[in-house]
């Protein structure tokens, strides 16, 4: 039997029949409140699925920045999880020692957590690398302030949740920061760091590493930026939506680069990372790393270098 | 007509000649792609008309650092 064409105001009403709050473009498709936070749902639940990211008796650190996207994988993997015994999970903040951003943000790390019953713990750049950033860059003079941070960030994350026995480190790194991230290493011109971004990263590398590096999984690699904003307004879940007042460089104008272009041709980003996933495995083989993988002499952390980028930068 | 406008943390009263949230958007020179809209208090689409007095809020989504 045919089915009835829909007149003009059905047309922009979600299926169920309700009031739309959110349009998504690349499908052509009008949802409403309770629709978009199940479809949502599904979609992280299938890149959990497709990608084996959680593994039974897996123990998860949580990055828990106190941003909408850390805040929202931990909401939805909590909602999700929570039943299971065999899994256990906690939340890990860094104070990277940012003065009137950081400590706003982590108000509402603690808050959600709070509400969860989720373990929270909270580690500084002061106690692992010696010195709050503010005050390491004015030391240093420094320009290049999301290397310097980016470079402490991923070693004391890594360092927190190896301590913790963490079996997996979960982020909260959506569509637009990886389709960020591809760009930004092609015009870099790093094939060699482009080889490793992925929904599930650094297992095979860890293994060579005797397991010092914690595998990372992005269970929202395929949500665009808006929709978990819209989620975690949804939701009503605590979070920051501040700038970190250092936030320059390559990535912010690649950012605003991918969304005029998102504007103009819905998908995009998508594309972009479904064509990059299909090529990984060619980039890989292309630029394999023939160095050593070993021990940083200084820290003793995983490193490729005789000392690790850490202590290059951070002395620690 | 006029509405209000919360962005970035300002409130603004912005006058524009009808209309509906896209249009809003485009004489603020706001890419749609960056912001959730809020219509007094509710999530609505960039399509949804205004009238005079609506109070609107742009939902920034890019945050972070």
């Amino acid at each position: 039997m045919p089915v009835p064409l829909k007149t003009k105001s059905e047309k922009n009403l979600c299926t169920c029949g309700k009031k739309p709050v959110f349009y998504r473009r690349y499908e052509g498709r009008y949802y409403c409140k309770a629709c978009f936070c199940e479809s949502f749902e599904k979609k992280v639940k299938k890149t959990i699925a497709k990608y084996k990211l959680i593994e039974k008796g897996d123990r998860i650190a949580f990055g828990l920045s106190g941003g909408k996207d850390s805040s929202a994988v931990l909401y939805l993997l909590h909602k999700i999880l929570s039943p299971r015994r065999d899994i256990k999970m906690f939340a890990i903040s860094m104070d990277e020692g940012i003065a009137g951003y950081r400590n706003e943000t982590l108000k509402k790390a603690k808050e959600l957590c709070k509400s969860l019953g989720v373990k929270h713990h909270i580690f500084s750049f002061k106690d692992i690398l010696g010195k709050p950033l503010d005050k390491k860059i004015i030391e240093r003079g420094e320009r290049d302030y999301c290397t310097l941070c980016g470079v402490g960030r991923r070693y004391v994350l890594n360092l927190a949740a190896r301590k913790l026995k963490a079996t997996k480190l979960c982020l909260g790194h959506n569509l637009d920061d990886e389709a960020q991230a591809v760009l930004m290493n092609f015009f870099r011109g790093d094939l060699l760091r482009a080889g490793r971004l992925g929904t599930k990263t650094d297992a095979a590398l860890s293994e060579k590493h005797g397991n010092l590096f914690i595998p990372r999984i992005k269970p929202l690699r395929f949500i665009p930026e808006k929709e978990v904003t819209l989620y975690a307004v949804l939701k009503k879940l605590p979070y920051s939506d501040l700038e970190c007042p250092y936030a320059q460089g390559m990535r912010f104008d690649v950012r605003d680069f991918l969304n005029e272009m998102e504007n103009k041709h819905p998908g995009m980003k998508f594309a972009l990372l479904e064509g990059y996933d299909k090529i990984v495995p060619a980039i890989s083989k292309a630029v394999q790393y023939k160095g050593k993988l070993s021990t940083c002499k200084k820290c003793g952390e995983p490193t490729s270098h005789e000392i690790c980028k850490t202590c290059q930068l951070w002395k620690v | 007509m006029k509405v209000t406008v919360t962005y970035l943390g300002k409130k603004q009263t912005v006058q524009l000649g009808g209309g509906c949230v896209k249009d809003l958007l485009k004489q603020m020179n706001i890419n749609p792609e960056t912001v959730l809209v809020g219509k007094n208090g509710e999530i609505v689409l960039e399509t949804e008309n205004l009238k005079p007095g609506d109070r609107i809020e742009f939902i920034r989504v890019i945050s972070g650092g």
